[in-house]
């Protein structure tokens, strides 16, 4: 790799060529052990917003007398640079002053409060005199989109949100009028408005916006109150449960270190929080294996419609129904696993333990904000009640620990509760992308060639790469899989099957990039820890080592899940399983 | 929000106050306390304040201002021998 | 059936670790290496990474170039450190693992002072027996990390106060309350570490937050103290913000411009006892006030100051940071620090003698006591600078495994409720007494003790006396102490807990009939000089019958040490024992 040589804050490091000033300050850092280069950012966001012009992002480079935008200029042999002095405080101070200008400081209220970008560069530069804007210029909040709510007076321009849903999910259902910062205070007039199409059907909930928000401009509607409210009701049973992918980043709100695996802490703390019963979600997971394995096998049989694309994300159906709607019939009809188990909890144990239906009160705890839209769709009501009442994201359940003062760190690990606790390593790594793919793999490998495994990694449809392929040998057959996270990456494979430019007999698409360790409801990483750390790669690795440390590992060996078809569901996919597990979908 | 001992007087910017509490968890003689009702963080023992200004560099909203009124009361060198 | 629930929130765990600083974290992550089927919890006063001394304490850590001898180290320790009082089997064994514990911090995630390839940085010390490496100052917050990654449980903000024992009187637990709603707090385990610090009787300007709460409830369940008469020292401060003058003790002047470091402590290694009742005699005669010329700095003071690790900004940023703030309050108090600060003395009695063996555990089973809470009791005497840090690490990777090894074996008992609720009935009693004495009685009386150069530094049979009788009106208020919330019920306890541990020390100091001691000096005006003769002893304290204190000698076994001092012989009964 090609190397220049520059000086930066006295030192002299070799960073690799064509770099910008700010890419080559984080290899000098870490090249560098006695020294701390830090070159602040605002609006920067690795792969969304890649030139930061809110002002803060600036060096001194010698030879020029104005300070320069780190994230814009490109490093040249010899080049001298400064990244702190008091010439680039006083103009950081500067930059953040126009921003604030336009910032409705109020911390007290702002779920962001001690996690906010732009509260951390305002406190390192010594401001103390912000303020919240006068009411009279205060724009009306926007509660237009069922899972989200946008404040257009917190909004400080980064274009983040802009950038997420336009390049990276390929929507656009945000955008941006006009240009920069406005010079005048109050945004009344400011000729920089957020667009007017958040609210209406274009989004698909996925929250990608939500996570790289770096501030309190975007924050999703939180159910917390109505969920303490029912665990409080003596006439309510109130029945928790969580995704995989929330037990791999819970502990990042709690300072744990990124990629820890929280699973039997978080059992114990929702236990604490007062919840008649703590289940898990991977349980369902392994459920949805069971019923999607059998319809991919069913269609592959009988000639049904190929390939067969996963449908337990949300975000996706939604934009498969809004964008292509003629390959619906693709879609599998198994609902998601925290649907599916709503709709068991609500006739099986509901049955199994006396409780009545109506008294029970189903509370999902998910990386994601797509599902507290899923939750409220038509066909989710397999019990005849709605499946699940209310979903949480793990942000909000960080919220509801923190208010209820259970310390994530003191707690031990404990396990789920029985019946409905049980997962194997197979429904954990759902939350990974690829992950749904494996899992059901494993089934449907063993199902058809009769034969255990020998390995149960399926490790080339594992990584964070956009699109990933592979094919496997089934009994002379060939199964050729597609694993796409991304809306944008969904696009491009989805023309082509539209064209039937492609082959695959099995896809699985999740609409946030990596799948659901990164999905819109995860707590947020601020954009210095995002541009070093592969933030998916981490979360997803917690729940790989969780599978390879369980001892069960395969959806058909769940001994509950086999319960559960033996005294109730009967064979997989039959008509009860139908009833309670599948769903249908609409064109939008 | 002003807060006097003897030794340290406090100046609190209540109304900035961001809720983050990190003055509670940094400091060492558990002086700063929550007021659910003032909803802010208050110095609740200001005479057990040891001058760390711990609670002055991490606030995150720089709300807080130690100032010390006197540090040394008295000089020990200038004490008499006490026992003959 | 009467339950413990009903009495307060019960936690369990294999090994509980009182205290969340570098001495306690390091000794969770070890045991739960050793053994990560173990159940490791670590309980805190305050927020662990923020908690307590080393929350904020970094800048130097002891360590060793390979070319430097643990001997030779060892050697220079029992002369110039221990003043003969050290376990020197033990302190050689210590400094042996100098290196080694910088190793296991660097495993831990915790920043260090590095070379270009990556190895730890290590400067050497002027005398070249020892070396230090440079270290974060937020060490305890990579420590945090690095325990909550492997699985170890953090509990912030529950201060302990008792042990639980069983009918055979080892310890199985302990029982407190939340610093926030004051509700009762119970902890199960197999094996109990207090890793609480040691007793520091409080004064402004220090970072030493510890009452003595370990070393006192470990003192009612049977466990020894040792050294205690040690405790006493004294540093140089700036009479601005009372902040010591690291390395300044050679460059102190008196008003007629006289360099008195060298009159009365010349070409000192460390600041000694000796130069401030040099500075005193010559402020009492006149010749004050004195005043540190900072202007040029020899060798020593440029090391101490911290000039050494100047090329390690990551290192030495924050501190720089602390301190400019600090040197612009005392701007505020209207004196300039500047090159040619007033400084004064200030006395310090750091109680630190729990006994510890090498593994740092005490002679109570099930209690172990790593970190500074035995630094003194554990009798290696190994006190440099940087090493401060440096026991942390050294206690944890001992006591951590020796826990870990013990919980593994032990079967769990279940606390006795009649126990417990006795308890916790004393625990909450000042919240209904009658009375109306307050903690700050009991700390102000005891902060004028450790005021005086004459009660702390230089003692005698009057003045060991007069205080003793202070402390004895002082226990008639301890039970009149009263409180109406979580933070004065605590202060009770520590008033009582800083109080007994204020009678070990100057018990163990009448008891020892002797001047010795290094930087941790025993000066008594009586009985002025060494006596090898008798004294090569250990002074230990106990609880005796009816909760009177005893204490009682103990040779030290000097035939099995290398340094002896000069004229020892080897008492009847003993031979040579010491073999290279």
């Amino acid at each position: 790799m090609d190397t220049v040589k520059i000086i930066i804050d006295g030192a002299e490091v070799a960073v690799t060529k064509g770099a910008t000033i700010l890419e080559a300050s984080r290899e000098a850092d870490a090249k560098l052990f006695n020294m701390e280069i830090i070159i602040p950012t605002l609006y920067y966001y690795k792969g969304l917003v890649d030139v930061d012009e809110s002002g803060v992002c600036v060096v001194e480079v010698a030879g020029y007398d104005a300070p320069v935008n780190a994230s814009e200029t490109v490093v040249e042999e010899g080049m001298v640079i400064t990244t702190n002095s008091p010439k680039l405080f006083g103009a950081r101070r500067e930059a953040l002053a126009k921003i604030l200008a336009v910032h409705h400081h109020d911390c007290i209220n702002c779920t962001r409060s001690a996690h906010c970008e732009l509260q951390e560069l305002l406190h390192t530069h010594g401001f103390k005199n912000e303020t919240s804007l006068p009411e009279d210029q205060l724009l009306p909040l926007d509660y237009s989109n069922p899972v989200f709510v946008r404040d257009p007076n917190k909004c400080i321009r980064c274009g983040r949100c802009v950038a997420a849903c336009g390049k990276i999910q390929g929507i656009g259902a945000i955008s941006t009028f006009g240009e920069g910062l406005s010079a005048q205070v109050g945004p009344n007039d400011s000729p920089f408005k957020c667009a007017m199409k958040i609210g209406a059907v274009a989004c698909t909930n996925c929250g990608q916006c939500l996570s790289v928000c770096p501030v309190g401009a975007l924050v999703e509607k939180d159910c917390t109150d109505d969920v303490f409210a029912a665990i409080a009701d003596p006439d309510k049973f109130v029945v928790v449960q969580a995704a995989p992918a929330v037990r791999a980043a819970l502990g990042e709100e709690f300072d744990f270190p990124m990629g820890v695996d929280v699973e039997g802490r978080l059992a114990a703390a929702l236990r604490e929080l007062g919840f008649d019963k703590v289940f898990d979600t991977v349980l369902s997971a392994d459920l949805t294996v069971m019923e999607e394995s059998n319809e991919l096998l069913e269609r592959l049989e009988n000639g049904g419609s190929l390939p067969l694309i996963t449908s337990c994300c949300p975000g996706w159906v939604k934009y498969c129904e809004t964008y292509y709607p003629d390959l619906n019939r693709h879609l599998s009809s198994c609902k998601s696993p925290h649907q599916m188990f709503g709709a068991v909890t609500k006739s099986y144990y509901a049955e199994k333990m006396g409780i009545p239906k109506e008294k029970l009160v189903v509370v999902s705890v998910m990386p994601c904000t797509a599902k507290k839209f899923e939750i409220t769709r038509e066909d989710e009501c397999g019990a005849g009640v709605p499946d699940v009442d209310y979903v949480v994201t793990t942000r909000e359940l960080a919220r509801m620990l923190n208010k209820a003062e259970v310390q994530l760190r003191a707690m031990p690990s404990e396990a789920f509760d029985e019946p409905l606790g049980l997962g194997t390593g197979a429904g954990v790594i759902f939350g990974a992308t690829g992950g749904v793919m494996e899992a059901a793999l494993r089934t449907a490998v063993e199902k058809v060639t009769g034969k255990p495994l020998e390995t149960l990694e399926f490790t080339d449809i594992r990584g964070v790469q956009g699109i990933k392929e592979a094919s496997y040998e089934l009994n002379g057959k060939t199964l050729k899989v597609a694993v796409v996270s991304g809306l944008a990456n969904a696009k491009k494979l989805l023309d082509k099957v539209r064209s039937g430019k492609v082959d695959y007999q099995f896809i699985e698409i999740m609409a946030c990039p990596g799948g659901c360790v990164n999905g819109g409801g995860q707590p947020p990483v601020a954009a210095a820890k995002a541009a070093v750390c592969d933030v998916k790669a981490v979360r997803a690795e917690a729940l790989y080592r969780n599978d390879a440390g369980k001892a069960i590992r395969k959806a058909h060996e769940n001994p509950a899940v086999m319960e559960l078809y033996r005294e109730y569901l009967g064979e997989v996919g039959s008509e009860k399983a139908h009833t309670l597990l599948h769903t249908t979908y609409k064109v939008r | 929000m002003i807060v006097t001992s003897s030794d340290v007087k406090f100046v609190v910017d209540t109304d900035r106050c961001c809720g983050c509490k990190v003055c509670v968890r940094r400091c060492i003689e558990d002086v700063w306390h929550w007021d659910p009702e003032k909803n802010c963080a208050v110095p609740k023992y200001p005479d057990e304040c040891v001058l760390c200004y711990q609670c002055e560099m991490d606030c995150k909203n720089n709300c807080i201002e130690v100032i010390p009124q006197v540090v040394i009361k008295s000089d020990p060198l200038l004490n008499k021998p006490q026992y003959e | 059936m009467a339950n413990l629930k009903d009495l307060g929130k019960v936690y369990t765990s294999d090994i509980l670790i009182i205290g969340g600083g570098i001495a306690g974290l390091c000794t969770a992550i070890k045991a739960k290496e050793t053994n990560p089927a173990l159940d490791v919890l670590v309980v805190d006063k305050g927020s662990i990474g923020y908690a307590g001394q080393s929350g904020k304490a970094g800048n130097g850590i002891t360590g060793r170039l390979p070319h430097q001898n643990p001997q030779a180290m060892a050697d220079y320790l029992v002369v110039n450190g221990g003043d003969y009082m050290n376990d020197q089997e033990f302190l050689l064994d210590y400094v042996s693992t100098n290196q080694e514990s910088l190793e296991f911090l660097d495993h831990c995630g915790v920043k260090l002072s590095k070379n270009e390839d990556g190895s730890i940085r290590v400067f050497p010390m002027p005398n070249d027996l020892w070396g230090c490496a440079g270290i974060e100052l937020g060490s305890c917050f990579s420590l945090r990390d690095y325990a909550l990654k492997v699985g170890v449980r953090l509990l912030d903000r529950v201060q302990l106060f008792e042990l639980l024992t069983d009918k055979a009187g080892a310890v199985i637990g302990a029982i407190g309350f939340d610093c926030d709603k004051m509700k009762c707090q119970i902890f199960k385990a197999k094996a109990v570490a207090v890793a609480t610090d040691g007793c520091y009787f409080k004064k402004v300007g220090g970072m030493f937050c510890g009452y003595g709460n370990g070393i006192a409830s470990a003192y009612r369940v049977g466990a020894l103290m040792r050294n205690a008469e040690f405790s006493c020292s004294v540093e140089l401060v700036h009479k601005a913000n009372n902040e010591a003058v690291y390395g300044g003790f050679n460059l102190v002047h008196n008003k007629d411009g006289v360099n008195v470091s060298q009159v009365y402590a010349p070409n000192a290694e460390e600041t000694t006892p000796d130069l401030h009742i040099g500075l005193w005699k010559e402020v009492q005669e006149g010749r004050g006030p004195l005043y540190c010329d900072l202007r040029v700095l020899d060798d020593m003071s440029a090391h101490i100051g911290g000039m050494g690790h100047v090329n390690d900004g990551r290192m030495m940023a924050d501190k720089l940071r602390w301190i400019g703030i600090e040197m612009a309050k005392a701007a505020q108090t209207g004196i300039q620090l500047g090159q040619t600060p007033e400084v004064t003395s200030r006395m310090y009695i750091q109680g630190e003698f729990l006994r510890a063996d090498r593994e740092f555990k005490t002679n109570v089973e099930g209690l172990w006591a790593p970190g500074k809470i035995s630094y003194q009791g554990s009798a290696y005497w190994g006190w440099v600078r940087g090493d401060g840090l440096g026991n942390g690490a050294q206690c944890g990777m001992r006591a951590g495994a020796s826990m870990a090894k013990f919980a593994t074996e032990k079967a769990a008992v279940e606390p006795d409720y009649e126990q417990v609720k006795a308890l916790k009935d004393k625990i909450y009693a000042p919240l209904n007494r009658p009375t109306t004495r307050k903690p700050k009685e009991v700390f102000d009386a005891m902060e004028q003790v450790v005021f005086h150069l004459d009660n702390v530094i230089v003692k005698s049979e009057k003045s060991i006396q007069a205080i003793l009788d202070m402390i004895e009106e002082l226990k008639k208020v301890i039970p009149e102490l009263t409180a109406e919330d979580a933070h004065t019920l605590a202060k009770c306890h520590d008033a009582a807990d800083s109080l007994l541990c204020l009678e070990i020390v100057f018990r163990a100091a009448q008891m020892r009939k002797e001047t010795r001691g290094c930087v941790y000096r025993h000066i008594r005006t009586d009985y002025p000089e060494r006596d090898n003769k008798n004294w090569l002893k250990w002074i230990n304290v106990k609880q005796g019958e009816n909760g009177s204190m005893e204490l009682f000698t103990e040779d030290i076994p000097m035939w099995r040490y290398p340094v002896r001092p000069e004229g020892y012989e080897i008492p009847e009964g003993h031979a040579e024992e010491y073999y290279v």
